[in-house]
């Protein structure tokens, strides 16, 4: 960058005290123009979680390279510090009893799960997937992570000691296992179907995902049993449901647009099923929850928070089951 | 704003917050909303480099396409600044913008009026810097739909008689959005192939993406239309991020 001074007289019919020196009348930045490989050094904050306590927060950071490292910063301590050596780590979640940090991290072709325990030490290989995971989620009591993995017709494949992971074969569906930390596991998803954005009931006996057929872009929202029962779909798929939360009573909560419905709503179902009662009043036109993340109740199941859209622009609000919100970020 | 997370006692939201031109940041903030902490990752190497601009524009049948323009040199016409404001799209569309790409957002059904209003009106602004040749949807490089619905195409100046052609109505029933990139020059196209080979592997994940999940493209195979897609394919690899 170049700084360039432009020096100009004074207009004629300005004051002659006024004229009595040439001003500066500009201050021009001479700028390059952005080339193909600035995109490499484009740093962008991609995922974040936060410590119960609220002290402590970890986000991903990607490159334009395509690769990301994890970042790990304290509210009153400075400038964050890079936690990880990447060069593919993302999705970091904090176990619920404070003592480590989940993250995947791509090797292979494939991401798994590694644990870095809090205190400092190396990140930990947790599971070894012949075709990696794709998403996770702790239990309650952090002895257990359930964990979306892609499996062919043989089932869930370890991998050999001295095999790598490679990304999945076309036609493999997205299976739900919950790992234990002694290095057990058990198959809770049906065998054929497809499941997402695993969440744990409060007490770890459920976990609600997304359930689909392959190919079938309609998915329903069903919960499983951590005991290994029969998956029960809560949610039929013509409810087009978004992504579910537990509230601390077993509830669910969820965003959804069912057919013929102009918008996204807020909706909420036991955890028996059954018709899926709308959270609250109706927004304001205009204003929807976004599906792509799931809303969280407030610690006292008192409220949901969610992300509400406006002609474009996101916003963090908390929504209350009387119907009234509160936005809880500023706009723009 | 793109994802939040809560701590345990609802005392600090994490929030992962784009806005118009920046890439995505980390942000802390209270209940109140008050921000407590913002996350900074300047890289020095983007000091100096060009800022982008995005307009509206208001489309005939009603509607607009939001434009992202190179920032320009010389000034561009009120016509499109009249209506300027900060859209919630992805900053990698707006790092291609800035290096000779405008890129055009439409509603799906909106698409061809779009690039109509476009192409009958970015000449007006100076069609000589952004090199338009491509006349009607003859041009069109139609490609995969994203993860979050749009439909991207890009049409390339100059652009051989022999490209695919492939129409986004099939989005359009399930009303996806739309992008279309202009691509502003050759020079542009040539600097795009100097990118690193370790980007390539994105690309060749997209390859197969017309047959699962695009519209009812047709696929003319031939060198050029295949070095075409696999540039495409890598914008709409940023694009979509």
């Amino acid at each position: 960058m170049r700084l360039r001074v432009i020096l100009c007289p004074p207009p004629k019919d300005v004051p002659f005290a006024a004229r009595m020196t040439t001003k500066v009348t500009g201050v021009f930045f001479t700028m390059r123009q952005f080339r193909p490989l600035d995109l490499l050094h484009l740093r962008a904050v991609v995922d974040a979680a936060i410590a119960p306590g609220g002290e402590e927060f970890t986000y991903e950071l990607a490159a334009g390279d395509g690769s990301s490292v994890l970042w790990r910063g304290y509210e009153n301590a400075g400038d964050p510090r890079p936690l990880t050596r990447g060069p593919h780590d993302h999705k970091p979640r904090y176990a619920p009893d404070q003592t480590q940090i989940a993250f995947l991290r791509g090797e292979g072709g494939a991401s798994q799960i590694y644990l870095l325990d809090r205190r400092g030490g190396e990140a930990m290989p947790f599971t070894r997937l012949r075709f990696g995971v794709c998403d996770f989620a702790w239990s309650p009591d952090s002895r257990a992570i359930a964990a979306v993995t892609p499996i062919g017709p043989e089932g869930p494949l370890p991998l050999a000691a001295d095999a790598d992971a490679h990304p999945a074969p076309a036609g493999a569906v997205h299976a739900l296992l919950l790992m234990q930390m002694d290095g057990t596991w058990r198959q809770l998803s049906p065998d054929g179907v497809d499941c997402a954005h695993p969440a744990f009931s409060a007490d770890g006996r459920r976990i609600a995902c997304l359930v689909r057929r392959p190919r079938d872009p309609a998915a329903c929202l069903a919960g499983l049993p951590t005991d290994g029962g029969i998956a029960q779909c809560l949610v039929p798929a013509e409810f087009a449901p978004g992504p579910a939360d537990f509230s601390p009573d077993g509830a669910l909560a969820f965003a959804a647009q069912p057919i013929g419905a102009l918008a996204p709503a807020l909706y909420t179902v036991s955890a028996a099923g059954g018709e899926p009662q709308p959270y609250g009043t109706a927004l304001p036109e205009g204003l929807a929850p976004t599906l792509r993340q799931a809303p969280v109740y407030a610690a006292d199941g008192g409220s949901l928070y969610t992300l509400l859209g406006e002609d474009g622009t996101w916003r963090l609000a908390e929504v209350r089951p009387q119907g009234d919100y509160r936005l809880r970020t500023p706009a723009g | 704003m793109r994802r939040f997370a809560l701590d345990d006692a609802g005392s600090r939201a994490a929030l992962v917050v784009e806005e118009h031109v920046a890439p995505a940041r980390f942000e802390l903030r209270d209940p109140a909303g008050r921000l407590q902490l913002r996350s900074r990752h300047d890289d020095p190497a983007l000091t100096g480099v060009h800022r982008i601009m995005a307009n509206d524009l208001p489309l005939p049948g009603g509607g607009h396409a939001h434009i992202y323009l190179p920032e320009a040199a010389t000034p561009i016409p009120s016509v499109l600044l009249a209506s300027r404001r900060p859209l919630g799209f992805s900053v990698q569309a707006q790092a291609l913008a800035s290096h000779g790409l405008a890129v055009i957002a439409a509603p799906s059904g909106d698409l061809h009026a779009a690039l109509g209003t476009a192409l009958a009106t970015l000449p007006q602004l100076d069609r000589e810097r952004f090199g338009i040749a491509a006349e009607g949807d003859d041009a069109l490089l139609a490609l995969p739909l994203l993860e979050d619905g749009r439909a991207v195409a890009a049409a390339f100046t100059n652009l051989p008689q022999t490209a695919p052609v492939c129409h986004p109505s099939a989005s359009d029933a399930a009303g996806y959005r739309s992008a279309v990139l202009l691509m502003d020059n050759a020079e542009t196209l040539s600097d795009l192939k100097t990118l690193p080979a370790r980007l390539l592997p994105a690309v060749a994940e997209l390859r197969r993406f017309p047959e699962e999940h695009g519209p009812a493209c047709t696929w003319r195979p031939s060198a050029q239309a295949v070095r075409l897609s696999l540039e495409a394919e890598w914008l709409v690899r940023y694009l979509a991020q």
